[in-house]
């Protein structure tokens, strides 16, 4: 017998994720085109004619700059494919869904290979485009930016798994978001206390941070934990049946 | 699987919400029948149609389709289901040739080409996305889905509620050719009786979460009438012997259920054949028993 779904749920997702696959794309060679006009003002244009010794110096902060913001629009785009899937959330989706013959753990994989799928790429790319970015401007990947890339990016995927699993509890794209917000917001604070009571001690301030900075390579396998964690949390949610 | 009576057997099924409750239904649906469903708006139709695709979980009560146990034997037995809903289920971003793609994966016994068919017969346009398709078209695109991978009962959950009497008319001439080969089953649910008239061959009346009336569409409009007469000819009238009546400064309009009976018992010649909406209209005016 021929066994339905995995693939056309991917189609599925994919068809509604086109437009935002599209509009990442375009972000990315815009972030691209930026990136290499900025580094041709540093070889060749107004910035090359500053003394070297304050270029070096821009060339370093340049990396750090253009790897945290391809972090925020890697993140962005991740976020993205979540609401993508904001009509799952239509009551008549949920009634076929429920009435195809289609079981709820071919629906969570569907769903969990394309999140997989933009993680992988997201962070493939993100790594590509650091290593260039450094390598152009002859500096190093430095801890801080690769800290802050991986942190930002498994905030991302955290939002995105929280989101796709409140959005089939709660069946409602405004409740879903109002629910992970709350839940990212309890998450951080314990950091924010903590910010606030050594917000006047720099020293205390710059030790936690590198504390999250020296730890960086947790998360670099975080966001798959979060996403295993969520492809649990869905299949049985998909599982649960009206009260 | 070939071997049952009944494309749909419900007994004894009861849900309760607060404020509602689905009371102890039961009713069956013929291999090879379409069987209007119908009842006012918060009557019940929905959530029997939700527990019998086990949308929901029940509180008591046994559902079979084509035999068989719809929890035990899910998966299995919504390979012949398709149920078509009053908005259509995908995203605004798919047209035909997109949806012929997700289906075809979906459904083991998916056919491309009775599809399109559908698509052509209907006159859709293959490439136009949903968001761009008039509410017509949306219905008639879902039933082609529908009726693509070989179901042998079709759920429509007041599937023809907004549409115009043309496009109804063509939906139901599609229902026709589909139910003629007597292995294929329709439910539907609607408000429009008018459409049950013409095409349903019994009728399952709910209200109030009660089963009223369950049989043949013909047995009750024989048995079924509204006696006219004058308002003192209707006082003289037992309560027993008639559903409600209609009373204005003209005269009554009595339903009765048992015509036969009734004539024998009080000699009243003038009696109109009822149809399935002042079935509907007297019955859920049943316990004022008298309305204007």
């Amino acid at each position: 017998m021929k066994r339905p779904g995995f693939f056309s749920l991917v189609y599925r997702e994919w068809v509604q994720m086109r437009r935002t696959a599209i509009r990442s794309m375009v972000s990315f060679v815009a972030l691209i085109i930026l990136s290499l006009l900025i580094e041709l003002s540093l070889f060749y244009g107004n910035l090359s004619r500053l003394d070297p010794s304050v270029i070096d110096g821009i060339k370093q902060q340049i990396s750090g700059i253009l790897i945290s913001l391809m972090a925020v629009v890697g993140g962005i785009i991740m976020f993205s494919v979540s609401k993508s899937t904001q009509c799952d959330c239509s009551e008549t989706w949920r009634m076929f869904r429920l009435s195809s013959p289609v079981t709820p753990l071919r629906f969570a994989c569907a769903k969990y290979f394309i999140i997989i799928i933009a993680a992988v790429f997201l962070y493939g790319f993100n790594f590509l485009y650091a290593y260039i970015v450094t390598a152009i401007n002859g500096t190093e990947l430095e801890k801080e930016n690769l800290g802050i890339m991986l942190i930002m990016f498994s905030a991302m995927v955290l939002y995105s798994v929280l989101f796709d699993c409140a959005l089939m509890r709660f069946h409602h794209y405004d409740k879903a978001g109002g629910f992970t917000v709350i839940c990212l917001f309890v998450l951080m604070m314990p950091f924010m206390i903590i910010s606030l009571i050594y917000q006047d001690d720099a020293q205390m301030m710059d030790k936690i941070f590198n504390i999250f900075i020296d730890a960086y390579w947790v998360f670099l396998f975080l966001p798959f934990i979060i996403i295993g964690a969520g492809f649990f949390a869905s299949v049985q949610l998909l599982k649960r049946r009206e009260e | 699987m070939e071997d049952y009576k009944n494309a749909i057997e419900i007994k004894n099924l009861t849900k309760q919400y607060d404020g509602f409750t689905l009371d102890n239904i039961s009713f069956s649906v013929p291999k090879g029948n379409i069987m209007g469903f119908i009842g006012q708006n918060g009557a019940g139709k929905s959530t029997t149609i939700r527990a019998i695709l086990n949308i929901i979980k029940t509180d008591s009560g046994s559902i079979k389709i084509f035999g068989k146990d719809n929890i035990v034997d899910e998966y299995e037995i919504k390979e012949d289901i398709a149920a078509v809903f009053d908005i259509i289920p995908f995203n605004d971003a798919f047209n035909a040739v997109r949806l012929n793609r997700m289906f075809r994966g979906l459904y083991k016994n998916w056919d491309e080409k009775t599809f399109f068919s559908y698509v052509d017969r209907f006159g859709l346009p293959r490439k136009k996305q949903i968001k761009q398709l008039s509410k017509g078209m949306k219905m008639k695109l879902q039933i082609a889905t529908a009726l693509s991978h070989k179901a042998r009962l079709l759920i429509m959950d007041e599937a023809t509620t907004g549409l115009d009497p043309i496009i109804r008319n063509e939906i139901l001439d599609i229902f026709r050719e589909y139910i003629q080969d007597e292995q294929n089953t329709i439910l539907m649910s609607s408000h429009i009786t008018g459409d049950l008239d013409k095409i349903a061959d019994g009728v399952t009346f709910i209200d109030k979460g009660k089963i009223l009336l369950s049989g043949y569409k013909d047995d009750i409009l024989a048995s079924h009438g509204i006696v006219k007469c004058t308002v003192d000819e209707y006082k003289k009238m037992d309560k027993n012997d008639y559903i409600s009546a209609r009373v204005s400064d003209f005269g009554a309009e009595v339903m009765v259920s048992d015509i036969t009976r009734f004539r024998s018992k009080y000699q009243i010649n003038i009696c109109d054949k009822a149809d399935l909406e002042n079935i509907m209209l007297f019955y859920v005016n049943r316990e004022k028993k008298e309305w204007s």
